[in-house]
Parts: structure tokens; sequence; C-alpha cells
């Protein structure tokens, strides 16, 4: 395609132009008696409508369930047209209408997507409602995907950068079954998906049940109401789903990951951030973008100005499952400065944590609240923000003022958290993977990420 | 919006439970209303540089000034990958003068391509002034100590594993570049390989520097929230030795004897997970007009070809047999002469790359050979025509794409121009092209066997 830009997307809220409950975030229920979560959006311009759904699971928490087959299964839904429409008619029916679709498997949730302009709703609905409640699962569409998912693993198990944060997870989880599914690295699993499966994992998770539901962007409540129940109109009762979580091991270790072909050699850190009840802390989303921006923050400068060791060092904050969040850091160096960037980086990640310099904090934060703020003003985006605020049990009405959110959460917040709930340097699990064990002297050397479970 | 998940969840291994809204970006959700009209772009008389492009815009708060100078690995006449070494060198020379310390400017960022090196800057309009002489100090004599010249060639050695190292194609690709480009500038490796980096010569990077940062030939743009008459009085008072101009012929990056061929080969490669087929076919432009004309050409010819419609190849790939699994594919201007067509695939289960080989050409012929029916090239500029609508903010589309045509080596021309060059493309202005390309073309094939 054109090599130029592909951003730029807009439903730039024109105040003037809102009309009254546009934004505001409501609990409504549908006609059939669906909850969901509503968030009209009525602005000149704004012609979009999202509709997110989340199927809750405890499929990848079960040992004697193959943890390849939601991932295979819920591509499978999207890909396979429907009785009437073959693939690449819904293909060219979803191109034409400028109509975007998604299903995601996560640990704890389905989380399936559809984007349309308003005034195609019909036909739309009319083909993910036929797709959702009768999906073809055709015999070489299945195959396709599970080609497509074990091509990619062969991929990512081939790389440096793939396979230090998965020896992180089986340090961290072992052989629970949920890793099996965080850590596909086994093309056989994915082999032995089959229509069976499928069907299975279908019937036993696409339901009506459990569900959680947002609708957003230029629709009125009561036609999304409807919306909502021609989607889940044909779909079985279900059942209650009680979400498991994975226990993690989060005691410091240090592991090295001997490839003798690895072309450069990778270290990465990872360690537990607290969990309570407000679910998401924009906290340490701050707290970790400020130490690891690029260019001129306390990782970069330590790193590579400093110690010469690295081209590019990188750190955040994610979650395994809602249990589970984690901050990390980590980025290729040179080999011969394993021990010291290894040092550094406890140094300069402990000097921060308990004393921040955050001069240049209020320009980062403005930053990130633009980002956030452009994000939410999306009509899919905003969906996905709700919908991640109901998953975590939290009142998501913050989310069309989210940047508000960031702007509001001041450097004390940060370093205070940081102080309080942040694991020491030496708390963190340590991880590194090169072609020469002596780089680390005294790390548990390894020849596999799956063998980082016998490291503890 | 998947794809940037795929991303990050690949680097982590976990969900962004909870985060969403810190990491994606919105997809294409509104449909199209009535194309605006952007302010332009504007240009600003100067005897400093080489031209001076202005695109004001008041909302964004900010200033982002690009520098760009002609200037890329393709006309680098040392070791490959010296220009980008250069840009660093130039990039740290600058701020260790501006500042007198380590001051590393985190709103700033440096590129270089085949076709220029690129610097640019973040900043407020009160400190405009300083910006600018920040960036024109890029090409002062290099500042840099030798020893830290030294430590530079580890961390673009850095840079190389994690871009490059562990990318098995590329080297084959590289290979289908010097078929193409007959060895010439435009083979050349950006980054450079790691044998070559290490033998850097801090004395060879100073001549590169002195020869290729020329103010009198670089492009400055000042985009954002300052007025024009106060960015003309600022580079009028600018304390650097004014030009007097000449014009440079320089050689052509792809030599005018162009014969066309296809050679294709299979082989072997270690690292390669899966069977792949490679594909790149490169021709001269036809006379399509400006630029922006001949990039929507272009575009309207990749936006049909990729497609499920009848014309392009995902039909008869993917859909009316399970031919490739996936594929992908990608045509662009290469500088303001050619045309480059690009292919890559797997195979389905059952098929082999010789299956992808004859299906994919089949379906090419078909295209090339006035196969596009009107009613797909329809439907393909109605969808171009609506995604192009859809933007909102075009100061800033104008701004990214001032920087991204120069980084191309190509005439600057703005969102208007696009979108009247668009309208005025017809079925038949494609069809000349792809028949002018396929008659005209250079093609490598690489049929890529795992081990």
């Amino acid at each position: 395609m054109k090599n130029f830009i592909l951003a730029v997307f807009g439903t730039l809220t024109l105040a003037s132009c809102q009309q009254e409950g546009s934004r505001e975030v409501t609990s409504e229920i549908s006609p059939a008696g669906h909850p969901f979560t509503f968030m009209p959006i009525y602005e000149d311009g704004v012609t979009d409508i999202t509709i997110e759904i989340a199927w809750p699971t405890t499929w990848a928490y079960e040992a004697d369930k193959n943890p390849a087959v939601p991932l295979v299964a819920s591509r499978a839904i999207l890909s396979g047209g429907t009785s009437e429409l073959s693939p690449q008619d819904v293909l060219i029916l979803f191109e034409d209408k400028n109509a975007y679709g998604d299903m995601l498997a996560q640990p704890q949730h389905i989380i399936g997507s559809i984007s349309f302009p308003k005034e195609h709703i019909d036909e739309i609905l009319d083909v993910v409602q036929e797709m959702l409640a009768r999906p073809q699962f055709n015999d070489r569409w299945l195959e396709r995907e599970k080609s497509e998912f074990a091509s990619r693993i062969a991929t990512n198990n081939s790389t440096t950068n793939f396979r230090i944060w998965t020896a992180a997870r089986f340090a961290i989880f072992g052989d629970q079954p949920a890793n099996q599914s965080l850590s596909l690295t086994d093309p056989e699993i994915i082999a032995a998906v089959d229509q069976s499966d499928v069907r299975r994992w279908h019937r036993d998770v696409i339901g009506k049940t459990g569900v959680t539901v947002v609708v957003t962007g230029a629709i009125s409540a009561d036609d999304a109401g409807n919306a909502v129940d021609r989607l889940l109109a044909d779909l079985p009762e279900g059942h209650p789903v009680e979400l498991q979580s994975a226990q993690g091991n989060y005691a410091p270790v240090e592991i090295y990951l001997h490839d003798p072909e690895a072309p450069q050699t990778m270290i990465g850190f990872v360690g537990k951030l607290p969990i309570d009840e407000e679910g998401i802390h924009y906290e340490d989303h701050l707290a970790m973008g400020f130490f690891s921006r690029a260019g001129q923050s306390p990782l970069f400068d330590a790193l590579r100005t400093e110690l010469r060791a690295s081209y590019q060092m990188f750190g955040g904050n994610s979650a395994y499952d809602r249990n589970n969040p984690f901050l990390f850091i980590g980025g290729g160096v040179e080999a011969n400065k394993l021990v010291e960037a290894r040092d550094v980086i406890k140094q300069t990640y402990d000097s921060y944590r308990v004393n921040p310099n955050m001069e240049g904090f209020s320009q980062f934060r403005a930053g990130l609240a633009d980002q956030v703020a452009e994000n939410v003003s999306y009509v899919d985006m905003a969906a996905r923000g709700i919908l991640d605020a109901r998953l975590n049990l939290i009142d998501p009405s913050y989310v069309p003022n989210a940047g508000d959110k960031v702007t509001n959460t001041r450097a004390m917040d940060v370093s205070d958290r940081m102080a309080k709930s942040y694991p020491r340097g030496d708390q963190l699990i340590v991880l590194a993977v090169g072609p020469n064990p002596s780089d680390l002297p005294g790390a548990c050397v390894i020849t596999q990420p799956e063998q980082a479970v016998d490291c503890r | 919006m998947k794809f940037a998940y795929w991303l990050f969840t690949a680097f982590v291994g976990a969900a962004t439970v909870g985060l969403t809204i810190f990491y994606f970006k919105g997809a294409p959700i509104t449909q199209s209303p009535p194309p605006a009209v952007s302010k332009g772009i504007e240009t600003i008389e100067s005897d400093v540089f080489g031209q001076v492009y202005f695109i004001h815009d008041s909302d964004t708060g900010v200033v982002k000034t690009t520098l760009s100078f002609p200037s890329g690995e393709a006309r680098n006449p040392y070791s490959e990958g010296m220009a980008h070494y250069v840009e660093h060198l130039a990039w740290a020379s600058a701020f260790t003068e501006a500042s007198g310390a380590k001051n590393h400017a985190r709103h700033s960022n440096a590129s270089t391509t085949e076709f220029s090196t690129n610097y640019w800057m973040k900043s407020s309009s009160r400190n405009l002034r300083s910006t600018v002489e920040t960036l024109i100090s890029v090409a002062d004599p290099l500042t840099v100590s030798p020893q830290f010249a030294a430590e530079e060639r580890d961390i673009i050695l850095r840079e190389y594993e994690f871009r490059q190292a562990e990318k098995p194609l590329l080297p084959i690709v590289f290979g289908m570049n010097s078929d193409l480009y007959s060895n010439g500038p435009l083979s050349r490796s950006v980054l450079g390989t790691p044998d070559k980096i290490s033998k850097y010569w801090f004395a060879n990077a100073k001549k590169l520097h002195q020869a290729s940062h020329n103010l009198s030939e670089a492009t400055l743009v000042i985009y954002g929230d300052v007025p024009k008459q106060r960015v003309k009085s600022l580079l009028a008072s600018l304390d650097v030795p004014r030009i007097s101009r000449t014009s440079v012929k320089r050689p052509d990056l792809i030599a005018t004897d162009f014969k066309p061929f296809r050679n294709s080969v299979q082989m072997k490669r270690p690292g390669i997970v899966e069977d792949t087929y490679l594909y790149k076919s490169l021709a001269p432009l036809p006379d399509c007009g400006s630029v922006a004309r001949c990039d929507l050409i272009i575009w309207l010819s990749y936006w049909i070809l990729d497609s499920p419609m009848q014309g392009g190849v995902a039909g008869p790939l993917r859909f009316d047999d399970f031919i490739t699994r996936s594929f992908w594919m990608d045509f662009n201007m290469v500088g303001t002469s050619h045309a480059l067509l690009e292919f890559d695939a797997v195979p389905d289960r059952d098929a082999n790359l010789n299956d992808i080989d004859r299906v994919f050409e089949k379906a090419l012929r078909v295209a090339f050979e006035g196969g596009i029916p009107q009613q797909s090239f329809d439907r393909a500029k109605q969808q171009l025509t609506e995604y192009l609508g859809s933007f909102e903010y075009l100061e800033d589309y104008n701004a990214e794409q001032t920087a991204l045509l120069l980084s191309r080596g190509a005439e600057v021309y703005s969102y208007d121009e696009e979108i009247q060059a668009l309208k005025g493309i017809q079925l038949s202005d494609i069809q000349g092209f792809l028949a002018h390309f396929s008659n005209t073309s250079r093609t490598a094939v690489r049929k890529v066997y795992s081990e």
C-alpha cells in the first residue's frame, strides 16, 4: 500500500455539535433482559457503532482442555463465512460497508467486537448473528487457522525476544494449565485441535449467560438493546462461570536461557505489581512509562548513555490475567556487559522506586493524557475501555474522560505507590538469553524456556 | 488494532488486561464526511535552506520541526550503512554542542533512509529558535570524541541485533534487491551488516557528514502552533552563512538502461521456519503525471490487487482454492522514477511454493492484461475515497506526509492535491499503468524452503 500515514482517523469531539446525553455511560437492559453498558455518541461526523461482547471462560485453566482450541475456534468463527455467504463474500461485504470485526481469546474472556456505520446495522448484524450462533467450522478453514497459529508459534519460538518472556512465564506459573494457554510453545497442541473440540468449545463458551456487553456510538439506547438481543438471540443459554486465575510465583530467581545460536544477548526483569479494588492503576503506567521512555529516562540514561551497553531498553506494566499484574524491563545488551547491565538496571530501578527524579514528569503525563484522551474519543476504543472497566469490576463512567484521570494523577501519587507497593530490585525475576552462560555467572542455566520451571 | 495487540502480546506474552486505552489507536470508525479542505502546505523563502515548508496548526499546542537532507544510504560512497552511523554521530554532536551536557532531548529523533537523512524535534513555539538552531547544528563538523564514535558502533550493532538479526529472510530480500537494482545504490542496506558496522572509520564518517549535511540542500519543515510571520522573522535572523544557490545534478539511483528480466531461484536457508514465496517486481514509471497522481494510481492498483474483489489475487489464492494460508502485498513508488510490487506468501497445507507461483502469476497476468472489471475499480475508488475522507486532522496529515515524502526522496504534495488526483483517475489509467508495468518490469522470485 502507499507507504504513507495510516493514522489520524477521527471522531473528533466537537462540543458545539454535541447533543445532550452524548458520551454518558449508562447501564441498560435490552428488551429480552440482557444487561449492557451503553455510551451513545451524538456528534457531527460520528456515524459508527461498536458492539463488544465478552464471554467468560475457564477453558484455559482446565487441565483436560486443549489450550489452543479457543485461539483457533475464535478465529475460525470470523473467517469461516456463513451458511449463505462464503468467507470471501463476508470479507467483501465488510470491506464494502466499512465494517470491522475481531474475536480475541484471552485467558478469562473471549472478546468479540464489531464496528460498522449505522446505516448498515441490519446487514452486519444478520451476518454476525449467524456467525456467532452457527459458525461453519469448515475443516479446511480450521486447518488453515491451525497452520497459522502453528506458524506463528514456530516463528515466535525462533526469536530471542519471545523466548525470554516465555521463560519468565514458566518461572512464574510453571506447568499450570493457564500457562499452556499463555505460552503455547508446542505446535503439536495446535495440530491436535479437531472439529469436535471447536464445536464443544463453542457450545460451552459462546452463550447468553454471564456475558458482558458494551454498545457505543451513533445509536439510541432502544436500538442498542435491540441490537444486543439480535446478536445473542440464537445462542444457547449457557451456564454461570466462576472465573479462575493462575497462581504466580514471583519470587526472585536468576535464569540464563542458553542458546548457542542466539544472535544477540537480551536481559529481562519481571516483578509482581499489587492488586487492589481499583483494578487499573494509572500510577503504574505512568511510573513505568516515565522510567523507560525512549531518549531520556533513567533507564535510557543508565544503559545507553552511561554504560553504553544497549541500543534501546523497554519497560512497562501488563497483566497475565486480572490477578496477575506485573512490571517488566527488558532489551538487548552487549554480552560482555551483561552483569554490569543487570546491576545497573537494578540500581537504577531501585533508586527510581524510592527516590525518583520527576523532572519532566508533567510533560510526559501531558503526552500520555493526550494519547489516552484521543484513544477514548474513538467509538471502538471507548467501547473497549468501558469493557475493560466492566471486566475489572470498576465503574466505567470515567472512560470518556480517561485523559483527565491521567492528568489528575500527581507525581506524588506515582512515587508513593512505587515506594509502598513495588518490589525491590533484588525481588525481581532476572532472565537473560544468549549464546554464553558464563556471561551471567551463578544463574540457573536452561536450554529451553519451559525448563525455567526447574529453576524453582 | 489487531496488529497492535499482537505486537504487544508477542513482546511480553500477556494480555493487555485493563490497559487497552493506553496502547491502542483507534481503527477507522467513521463513515466519510465530505472531504475537508486543509490549509495546505506553504513555502517560505530562505537563503539558508534549500527549501522551507510551513504548515500552520493552531490546535496542536506544539511545534514539530524537521530538517531533511537529501542524502541517504544510496548516496553514501563509503561502507554500507555509514549514512546511518553519521546520523547517530551528528545528532550526538548537535546535542553536546547545543547544551554542553547530556541533553538527549526526548522529544527528538532522527532517521536515515535510502534517500534522505532526517532530524526532528518537538518544542513549544517559544523555544522554536533554539530548536531550529539545534537542528542546524547537525550540519556543523562532528564534535564527538573518537572514543564516543567507537562506542557508537557498538550501539549500532545492538540496533542491528534489535531490528534485523533475527529475520532470516532479510539476506534473501537484500539479494533480490541486488538483482533488481543491478547492485546499484538502492540495493544497499541502510543499517549495514555487523562485519561492516564494526569496522566503520570515524575519518570516513566525518567526510560523509561533510558531503551530505549541507544546509543549502536541506529542507526545513515547520508544523504547528506558530504564526508564519514569526517563522519568517526567525529564519531571516538566523546566525548562519547565507547560501549562493547552485543546482547540483546527481547521478540516477537506478541506471537508465533498464532491461526487463525475470529470475526465479529455489533455496534452503537455516532459520526459516516455513516454506516461503518471495516476489519483487520493479519497473520504470510511465508518464503518469504528478507524484501525487502516480502515487494514487499505484495505491488504487494495490487496493484492487490485494483484495478479494475480481481482479485481485486474494480470490484465486485464498478463496477459490486453498493455495496460500496467508500473504502480504505492497506496491509503492521507488524515488520518483520507478514502482515496486512486492508479495510474500506461505502455502496452505496441501499446496506448495510452485502452486503459489503458478496461481499468483496467473492472477497477476489477468489483472495486467485488462482483467480488472469496472465494478472492482469503482468499489476500490469508493473505498479509498471514503478512507481518505475519514481523516480529520488534515494539518497533522500534511505534516506527516511531507516528512514521509522527503524520506522517500519524492516531491512534496498536500492532502488536497491527493484528493484531486484521486478524483481524476479512471480505470483506463490503472489498466495503462499495469500494462506498462508488466511489459517493462524486472522480477525476482525466491522459493525459500525450510530445512
